[in-house]
C-alpha cells in the first residue's frame, strides 16, 4: 500500500535486489583482487608483479567499498519499509 | 654467451587481461542495474528519505564509474606488457638460436685454422648479440612503463599507495570510499585479501560472506557519514589532473627539453581523459562554465563569476590549456566578444521585433512563411533579450541564459531558411544541415552532453 509519499511494499522489493546487487559487486571486486595477484604470477618479474596486484587491490578496494554503500541503500529501503509499515499498522 | 630469456608467460597474462575486462563490463552492468533500483526505491520512498537516498546512490554509481575505468586501464597495461614481453623473448630465443649456430660455425672455423673466418663470425655474432640487446632494452624500458602506469592507477584511489603493500592498498581503497563513520574492519579485510589468490569462484564467495562482515554496519551508521568522504574519488582525479598540469605548464617554459614536454603532454592528456570521465569534478564544471561566460562577458569577468561559484578550484585551472595558435584566436575573440555582444544583442532584439512586426501585419505574404518570421522574430528577440543582458551584467550567465542565446539563434536561423528555402541553393543546403548538426551538438554540451 502506499502512505505519505511512501511505498512499503516496493521499497522492500528494492531493498532485496540492492542486496543481491552488492553481493554481486563485492563478488566483482575480489574477482579483481584475484586476478591481478594471478596475473603477476605471470610476469616473471617481482615488481611488475606486486604492481598489478596492488593496483588491482585497489581498484578492488573501490569496489569493495561501493558494495557497502549498495548494502546502505538496501538496509535504507528496508528501513523506510518497515517504518512506513509501523506507521500504518499494516504489519509485515 | 647466450642472452637471457625474460620470464614470464605473456599468453596467460593476456588471458588474465581478457578476464578483468569482462569483470570490468559486468561493473558497468552494475552501475546501470543501481540506476534502475535506484529510481524504483526512490519513486517509492517517503519525501524526507529521498535526498540522502539520492546523496548515496550517486555516490555508489561514481565509485562503479570509477571501478569500471580502474580495471579496465589494469586489463590495457597488463595486455601491453605481455606483448612486450612476449616480442623480447620471441627475438631474444631467436638471437640465442643464431648465437648458437655462429658458435659452431666458429668452433669448425678454428680447428680448421681459419682465422679470416674466424674474425668475420665473431663480428656477425657482436651483431646478433646487439640485436638481442637492444630488444632487452627496449622490454626493460616497457617494464619501466608498465611498474609506473599500475602504479599510478592505484596511486589515483589511494595516494602514496606505490609504496604500500597490496594487500593495504586494498584496505585503504576499501575505507576511501565507505563513509569514516562506518569504518571497515581492516584485520578481517586482510584476511580475506589472503584468501582470494585468483579468480577462483568458491573462494570468491566464502571471502566474499567474511568481507561483507568487514564493511557494512547498516543504513543508520551510513547516514551519519559524510559524503565528503566519497568526494575523494573526485578529488584524487582533479588533484592528479593539476598535477600533471602544472608539470605541463614547467615543460612549456623549458625550451630544448622536447622528451621532457611530449611526456608531460601525455601525462596531461592522460590525466585529463580521468577528469572529464569523472562527470562531477568541480574542474571540468568549472571550466565548462569559464568557456560558456568567455565569450558574453570576458575573460576576466568570467574568471570572477566562476571563481565565486567554485572558490576550492585553483585559480590557474579554471581557464582551460590552449596551444599558442588558439591562444591568439581566442585573445582577439575575446577582446571583441563582450563589445560585440552588447551591440548585437539589441540589434538581434529590434530584427527579430522588426520580424514578428513583419510577421502579424503583412497579409500580402503567405501563411508559412509569416509563421516562420515570427517564430524566427520569437527566437532572435529571446536571444538578442538575453545576450543584452548578460554583456550589460544586468543577470549573472547561467547555463540556462546561454542556452536561450544559443536556441534562439538556432530557432532564428531555423525561419530564416525557411523563408528564403527557394532561393538556396543546393550546396548551402549542406551548410545549413551543418548549422543543424552543429546546433544538436551545442545543444547536447551545453546539457550536459558530448
Amino acid at each position: 500500500m502506499t502512505y505519505s509519499g511512501g511505498n512499503p511494499t516496493v521499497l522492500s522489493t528494492q531493498a532485496r535486489l540492492l542486496t543481491a546487487l552488492g553481493a554481486d559487486i563485492r563478488t566483482d571486486a575480489l574477482r579483481v583482487v584475484g586476478l591481478g595477484k594471478d596475473a603477476g604470477g605471470f610476469a616473471g618479474d617481482g615488481e611488475v608483479a606486486e604492481a598489478m596486484s596492488r593496483a588491482a587491490s585497489a581498484i578492488g578496494g573501490v569496489l569493495n567499498g561501493t558494495a557497502a554503500l549498495v548494502d546502505g541503500l538496501s538496509g535504507g529501503a528496508s528501513t523506510a519499509a518497515e517504518q512506513l509499515r509501523a506507521a500504518t499498522g499494516t504489519g509485515r | 654467451m647466450s642472452l637471457t630469456v625474460p620470464a614470464g608467460s605473456p599468453a596467460s597474462l593476456t588471458a588474465r587481461a581478457d578476464t578483468l575486462s569482462r569483470v570490468a563490463d559486468n561493473v558497468v552492468t552494475r552501475r546501470d542495474t543501481l540506476t534502475t533500483r535506484r529510481d524504483a526505491a526512490l519513486a517509492a520512498l517517503p519525501t524526507r528519505r529521498v535526498g540522502d537516498f539520492r546523496a548515496a546512490s550517486r555516490d555508489a554509481g561514481t565509485a562503479l564509474e570509477g571501478g569500471a575505468l580502474g580495471a579496465t586501464a589494469i586489463a590495457r597495461h597488463m595486455r601491453t606488457y605481455a606483448d612486450s614481453l612476449d616480442g623480447a623473448q620471441a627475438v631474444v630465443r631467436d638471437v640465442n638460436r643464431r648465437l648458437g649456430s655462429i658458435q659452431r660455425q666458429i668452433s669448425t672455423a678454428r680447428a680448421e685454422e681459419d682465422w679470416t673466418e674466424v674474425d668475420r663470425l665473431q663480428g656477425e655474432l657482436r651483431r646478433e648479440r646487439g640485436v638481442g640487446e637492444d630488444a632487452l632494452e627496449e622490454f626493460r624500458r616497457s617494464r619501466r612503463a608498465a611498474v609506473r602506469d599500475l602504479n599510478s592507477e592505484a596511486e589515483l584511489w589511494v595516494p602514496g599507495s606505490s609504496s604500500l603493500a597490496p594487500v593495504e592498498a586494498w584496505v585503504a581503497a576499501s575505507a576511501a570510499i565507505v563513509p569514516t563513520s562506518i569504518g571497515v574492519d581492516a584485520t578481517v579485510l586482510r584476511q580475506v585479501w589472503r584468501g582470494v589468490n585468483a579468480d577462483d569462484a568458491q573462494q570468491i564467495a566464502t571471502q566474499a560472506n567474511k568481507v561483507k562482515a568487514a564493511g557494512t554496519r547498516g543504513w543508520q551508521l551510513y547516514q551519519l557519514g559524510s559524503y565528503a568522504t566519497v568526494a575523494r574519488l573526485n578529488r584524487n582525479v582533479e588533484a592528479q589532473y593539476q598535477a600533471a598540469r602544472a608539470a605541463y605548464q614547467l615543460a612549456q617554459s623549458t625550451p630544448g627539453d622536447l622528451r621532457g614536454m611530449v611526456r608531460a603532454e601525455q601525462n596531461l592528456i592522460t590525466a585529463l581523459q580521468r577528469l572529464v570521465a569523472q562527470p562531477a569534478t568541480q574542474t571540468s564544471q568549472a571550466q565548462r562554465l569559464y568557456g560558456l561566460y568567455e565569450s558574453l562577458v570576458g575573460k576576466d569577468k568570467a574568471w570572477d563569476l566562476v571563481h565565486q561559484r567554485f572558490p576550492n578550484v585553483p585559480g590557474d585551472s579554471i581557464r582551460p590549456l590552449r596551444g599558442p595558435l588558439m591562444t591568439r584566436i581566442n585573445r582577439i575573440s575575446r577582446a571583441v566578444g563582450p563589445v560585440a555582444s552588447k551591440i548585437m544583442g539589441p540589434v538581434s532584439v529590434l530584427l527579430g521585433g522588426y520580424d514578428i512586426y513583419t510577421g502579424l501585419a503583412d497579409d500580402t505574404l503567405p501563411t508559412d512563411v509569416r509563421a516562420s518570421r515570427i517564430i524566427g522574430g520569437v527566437g532572435s528577440v529571446a536571444a538578442g533579450a538575453a545576450t543584452t543582458a548578460i554583456a550589460f551584467g544586468l543577470i549573472a550567465a547561467t547555463p540556462v541564459g546561454v542556452a536561450v542565446i544559443a536556441v534562439g539563434s538556432v530557432v532564428a536561423l531555423g525561419a530564416w531558411a525557411y523563408e528564403n528555402r527557394e532561393a538556396i541553393a543546393e550546396t548551402a543546403r549542406d551548410v545549413g544541415g551543418a548549422v543543424v548538426d552543429g546546433a544538436k551538438k551545442v545543444w547536447g554540451w551545453l546539457s550536459g552532453g558530448d
